[in-house]
């Protein structure tokens, strides 16, 4: 008997197994706060799996990019970073008059209004040469109560909010699982171009259905004149921050370059020393401590009731 | 007896209103008459037989052919009052009501540029005086007798003559057509307050040729002379060296070549013998001052897709109404704003998103206040709570030198309200938003007739909103104390005619709605363009030549454009132009 | 195989068949299928061998942007067929390289013409000088396909099917013949191969390309680019070889040349030899995005090109920048 019991839950639920995710999501940022709010230090390459061209082009990057040059003021976050920062989400579920069947999941994050829809009727992605978005496009597939969705043609974006690029030939894979009020995602990127390996991070909602999203307008305006040939970088080798990482939260340089060997735990083992070690703590020393959502990062601990 | 003059009555009654020749067919032209002019084309300074002013006069002889390679020239068709007579092989056709058997329409195909026109018989009204200008006008017919007549509004400034002796956009066209069997003439009489002392007449024949096929006359522009971008060829007052050439050449007194309605009459043979004492009469009969009288209350004209042009309110209103809300573009006069709001009302009732000034005048501005707090910008992204009342009111976009001037106070005036100020300013070329479903550049020309201006170009509906850059209803105010200069006023006007681009023959595609008057297209800016050219080029000559600004004003140098463009009083004066274009010359005559 | 595998080798086997050196195997064309992708409006790009080709329909009639290669041709005309039935009017080549003026003859043929409404193949006038030019051993390119309505001027208008079409002449960019076509209705801009988001750009140095006009002509292109929301959309640019793109893809790419040509030519400001910078790799972060191996454009080749436009310039007394 038990063990007819167990078979039957043992077999994979029927195909119209489905959860619903719709409804107002509210994101929880205790993963991974500092480089989802205020924002990763520069050469912070940490826990990432890097190329050589990846760990270049970051080098590279200047952040006074984002407003000398007026096509990057009003640049949203791709679909798979969105997911990560300002991420008060709302999901619509789309059904088929017909067969009241889900056939669409749609999204909307607050953040620069990134919105996306992950097709569930099964429509196959489109040709080499349609147009690349921010959003992607993205089809998905039922595993039991968890969905699989499947995003390719990605513009180029970036990993994270400090140089790191992710290319227009990536694609990310996410497995969605709501587990009563609390959603996760867990979002695997495939770069060719930049990583050796696939990146994998998750992020956690809870339902709110009090959430309200509004409008999140954006318009370009040149408010710093500027040639016309001119893209803010770092000449190779001339990149005067990228130690800092290192000295402030006393780690070795070389960890904080990244490259997939920094991920595993058999690291530690070979890992340098730091060239700065630290004593205590000196920066972001209350992210996360009770609900502490810090942005400065000097600011001392909350005071304990 | 009482037979016959009964048989004669009944022969003189007008017929019945059905009375109608049918005009139909192909018709040969015919160039017996005036074939020299017609054909070969008239000579230089040829003015013979022509009711000209002396403004008319001094437009043919500041005339340089050479005007006709500009682009803006190359693809120019005759207008319907001269397209009979050039290469003028003829097709006539026309639309029957089928219930009623009543032609609706004729429409004319002549053969030179391919130029078609309609002749509408159904008693429809001519269009607004705000309606677009064409080549061939618009033309209405009625039977009077077994003559078909047709007058003609709305008409391009063109030529009389094809050696520079004008004819100007207030004219009016009235042709007399007239079928006898085989052959058809064509009385026209041309009537032009501004170039004209009395009504010109010629006529024109064709012989029915049911064997004639037209051809098409493709015509594209093709720049074949690298020039000076803006360059306008023309002859200074007075230079003009070829004017004599004909009255030499046949052996004629030069004063009775240069035309005037007393060379068209025998009694002048009295008066040529012997000098050029005969005096030519000058001012037309009829002066006209500025554009037609403005219609009360607010006109609405809509230009294309979701463009309209709103006029009567002050400077013209653009109005960009879609499926995300409202832009206007200018404001209008402040105590005209709650009319300017229920015509917009009328159009869409989705809220005001943008206003945009092209200028700080208060005939463009004046609404701004109490338009914008009616609006509604989207606003959001309140990630630092401090945005509450981001979405209150319209944005109002002008460049950065308007709110200087607004925010100061300028020649003993206050500065202006808070209310009426630009939210959003920008300062370098230009500025673009997307909206309604197309990019909107607002392009910066510099010192043009501010230094604020803004154009705006609605790319995907081809419509430009130019502000007081360029208006139909007389010389541009170039306001020195606020940074105009001419230069950058020629400067903005070569600006939009680089962005122009015709459908065809120099006509439509890109529409044109000025600061005010009526709606144009990149032949009317040509014009507006070619005329303060030679303007410009005539007042430095004489500031070169040493006068001063007096000497410069007595020595009239916009008296052939005065009667279309000037006024003798009022808020701008032709003076106070004149002035202006002096001044903006600079101490060297530099640019 | 991919397309960007495909373009190059089709690329490299064009040119080198161009260069008059030995010829590589002769390409099949049997098994090239035409993609026809709608862009936006009146617009269409077709994706076959060599460089993509840009269809604009409607009541007028038809205008093409560059042509392919001659054996394409009835396949190319068979879709464009399908889109329009209307006369071709206009053929407008980008630049002279044969993956892009090949089929001009052939579809001229193939769409017949009326004398009423003749066909006009349009290009700059450079292009014209050089496929009229005779080369030693290479045949003459067939006379029905020259541009001969060329234009010597720095813009080109034209209104067709209801709308205003600008053609730029984008000087000493890829080549010295460059055209970039904006059609204002359809919001859409072609690109040739100043834009080619699969590969480094080819900087024909012996053709008159140079990288500083390169980087202009990409920022001519970002200056019409109006993107509708998010920096996404509006304008679309149909780029030489690839994909359908906007505003934020020439971005990148216009950045990608930029910060190579700051590299190498700080590099040359130190006095560093071609061989020298070549070995210091200063593309190593782009060659993953950029660089196949079956690319004709390597980072070697794309170095080059860039330090011997910087080079000449600064030998000629100009800047190098």
């Amino acid at each position: 008997m038990i063990r007819f019991l167990a078979a039957a839950l043992l077999i994979s639920a029927p195909a119209f197994a489905q959860v619903d995710f719709s409804g107002g999501w509210s994101p929880l940022y205790h993963e991974d706060l500092p480089d989802r709010i205020p924002g990763p230090e520069l050469g912070d390459y940490l826990g990432l799996p890097l190329n050589d061209a990846a760990r270049l082009r970051a080098d590279s990057y200047d952040a006074d990019r984002i407003s000398v040059v007026p096509e990057y003021e009003c640049r949203p976050h791709s679909s798979d970073y969105s997911m990560r920062g300002l991420a008060n989400m709302h999901v619509d579920a789309i059904r088929d008059p017909v067969t009241q069947r889900v056939i669409a999941f749609h999204t909307r994050m607050n953040f620069q209004e990134m919105e996306r829809t992950i097709w569930l009727d099964g429509r196959p992605h489109p040709s080499d040469y349609a147009p690349h978005t921010w959003a992607g496009f993205s089809t998905g597939t039922w595993e039991d109560n968890m969905l699989d969705v499947y995003t390719t043609h990605l513009k180029e974006s970036y990993l994270k909010r400090n140089g790191v690029p992710r290319s227009d030939k990536a694609t990310f894979t996410e497995h969605w699982v709501r587990h009563g009020n609390y959603l996760t995602v867990a979002t695997i990127v495939t770069d060719p171009v930049f990583m050796t390996e696939p990146l994998v991070r998750t992020q956690t909602w809870i339902f709110d259905p009090s959430q309200v999203i509004g409008r999140d307008i954006c318009e370009t305006a040149a408010e710093v004149p500027k040639a016309a040939d001119y893209v803010p970088n770092h000449l190779p080798g001339t990149n005067p921050f990228l130690h800092e990482v290192a000295d402030w939260y006393g780690l070795p340089y070389e960890a904080t370059r990244g490259g997939a060997e920094t991920l595993y735990p058999e690291y530690r083992k070979k890992m340098e020393k730091p060239e700065h070690p630290r004593q205590q703590c000196e920066r972001y020393c209350s992210c996360g401590a009770e609900g502490y959502v810090c942005l400065d990062p000097t600011a001392p601990p909350p005071k304990k009731q | 007896m009482t037979a016959f003059r009964f048989l004669i009555t009944t022969a003189l009654i007008t017929s019945p209103l059905f009375a109608q020749f049918d005009l139909t067919g192909e018709w040969g032209a015919r160039y017996h008459e005036d074939q020299p002019e017609r054909i070969p084309g008239p000579e230089l300074g040829d003015y013979l037989g022509l009711p000209i002013t002396d403004a008319a006069r001094l437009r043919a002889d500041s005339w340089d052919a050479s005007i006709a390679t500009l682009p803006e020239w190359q693809c120019r068709p005759h207008p319907a009052d001269y397209g009979t007579r050039g290469p003028a092989d003829l097709r006539i056709w026309k639309d029957v009501d089928t219930q009623t058997q009543q032609v609706i329409a004729y429409h004319t195909h002549v053969q030179w540029q391919a130029q078609e026109r309609s002749i509408w018989m159904d008693g429809r009204p001519h269009p607004s005086e705000d309606e677009a200008h064409t080549w061939q006008g618009f033309s209405t017919g009625k039977w009077e007798g077994n003559q078909l007549t047709v007058t003609t509004t709305h008409l391009k400034e063109s030529y009389l003559r094809r050696n520079g002796v004008p004819r100007s956009d207030r004219a009016v066209l009235v042709e007399h057509w007239i079928r006898h069997g085989d052959f058809l003439t064509l009385v026209s009489i041309v009537t032009d307050p501004v170039y004209l002392t009395e009504p010109f007449i010629r006529t024109t024949n064709w012989q029915l040729a049911p064997q004639q096929s037209i051809d098409p006359y493709p015509c594209e522009v093709a720049e074949e002379v690298e020039r000076p971008e803006g360059s306008v060829p023309h002859h200074l007052p007075g230079a003009n060296p070829f004017l004599s050439e004909f009255a030499e050449k046949h052996g004629l007194p030069v004063a009775a070549t240069r035309g005037g309605a007393q060379t068209m009459y025998p009694e002048y043979r009295m008066a040529m013998k012997g000098s050029a004492a005969a005096s030519i009469a000058t001012e037309p009969t009829t002066h006209t001052e500025t554009e037609a009288t403005p219609h009360a209350g607010i006109h609405v004209q809509r230009v294309r897709g979701n463009i309209f042009m709103l006029s009567g309110a002050g400077g013209n209103i653009t109005v960009d109404a879609g499926s995300e809300g409202v832009l206007l573009v200018d404001t209008g006069l402040p105590d005209m704003t709650d009319q300017v709001l229920a015509e917009v009302a009328k159009i869409s009732t989705k809220p005001i998103r943008y206003i945009i000034d092209t200028h700080l005048h208060p005939d463009h501005t004046g609404g701004n206040e109490k338009i914008a707090k009616l609006g509604q910008t989207i606003a959001g992204g309140d990630v630092t709570n401090l945005t509450d009342d981001a979405r209150e009111g319209a944005k109002v976009i002008a460049h950065q030198n308007v709110l200087n001037r607004m925010s100061e106070s300028q020649s003993g005036q206050p500065p202006s309200p808070f209310g009426m100020l630009p939210t959003d300013t920008y300062f370098g070329a230009g500025k673009d938003i997307f909206f309604n479903d197309e990019g909107i550049r607002i392009l910066h020309p510099k010192a043009a007739h501010t230094d604020g201006d803004s154009i705006v170009f609605f790319r995907r509906s081809d419509v430009i909103s130019t502000g007081d850059i360029f208006i139909t209803t007389g010389y541009p105010f170039i306001d020195l104390a606020r940074g105009g200069s001419i230069q950058g006023e020629l400067d903005a006007l070569n600006q939009i005619l680089g962005l122009v681009i015709p459908a065809r023959n120099e006509e439509a595609g890109t529409y044109i709605i000025p600061g005010h008057g009526r709606l144009c297209d990149g032949a009317d800016v040509g014009y507006y363009r070619d005329m303060l050219t030679i303007i410009r080029d005539r007042i430095l000559d004489l500031r070169k030549k040493g006068m001063t600004l007096d000497q410069v004003k007595a020595a009239k140098p916009t008296r052939d454009y005065d009667p279309r463009w000037g006024a003798t009083s009022g808020f701008w004066t032709t003076d106070m132009f004149v002035e202006a274009v002096y001044k903006s010359l600079g101490e060297k005559g530099t640019h | 195989m991919t397309h960007e595998m495909r373009l190059t080798i089709l690329l490299a086997s064009s040119l080198t068949l161009w260069l008059g050196r030995a010829s590589s195997q002769p390409q099949n064309f049997d098994s090239v299928q035409i993609h026809v992708e709608p862009v936006q409006h009146n617009i269409y790009m077709l994706v076959g061998a060599g460089g993509n080709t840009t269809v604009q329909v409607g009541s007028e009639g038809v205008l093409l942007v560059d042509t392919q290669f001659a054996p394409l041709a009835p396949k190319l005309m068979a879709e464009i067929r399908k889109l329009s039935p209307g006369p071709l009017r206009y053929i407008i080549n980008t630049h002279m390289h044969p993956d892009h003026v090949g089929g001009n003859a052939a579809i001229a043929k193939l769409a017949g013409a009326d004398p009423a409404l003749p066909l006009k193949i349009i290009a700059h006038e450079n292009v014209l000088n050089r496929l009229t030019e005779t080369v030693p051993g290479q045949p003459r390119f067939p006379e029905e396909g020259l541009p001969i309505d060329e234009y010597a001027t720095p813009t080109k208008n034209l209104h067709f099917n209801g709308e205003a079409i600008i053609i730029y002449h984008e000087p000493n960019a890829h080549t010295d013949g460059d055209s970039v076509v904006l059609f204002r209705g359809s919001d859409v801009i072609s690109a040739g191969d100043i834009f080619t988001p699969g590969g480094y750009p080819f900087i024909d140095i012996d053709h008159g390309g140079s990288v500083q006009g390169e980087i202009l002509a990409l920022n001519h292109i970002l200056q019409m680019t109006v993107p509708a929301k998010t920096q996404e959309g509006g304008t679309y640019v149909i780029p030489g070889h690839g994909r359908i793109c906007d505003d934020a893809d020439v971005v990148e790419f216009r950045d990608m040349v930029v910060i190579v040509r700051d590299r190498v030519r700080d590099m040359i400001q130190k006095g560093m030899t071609l061989d020298q910078v070549k070995a210091a790799r200063p593309t190593r972060d782009y060659d993953t995005e950029y660089v196949t191996s079956a690319s004709f454009v390597t980072a070697d080749r794309f170095v080059e090109a860039v330090y011997k436009s910087l080079s000449h310039a600064t030998e000629h007394g100009g800047s190098s920048r």
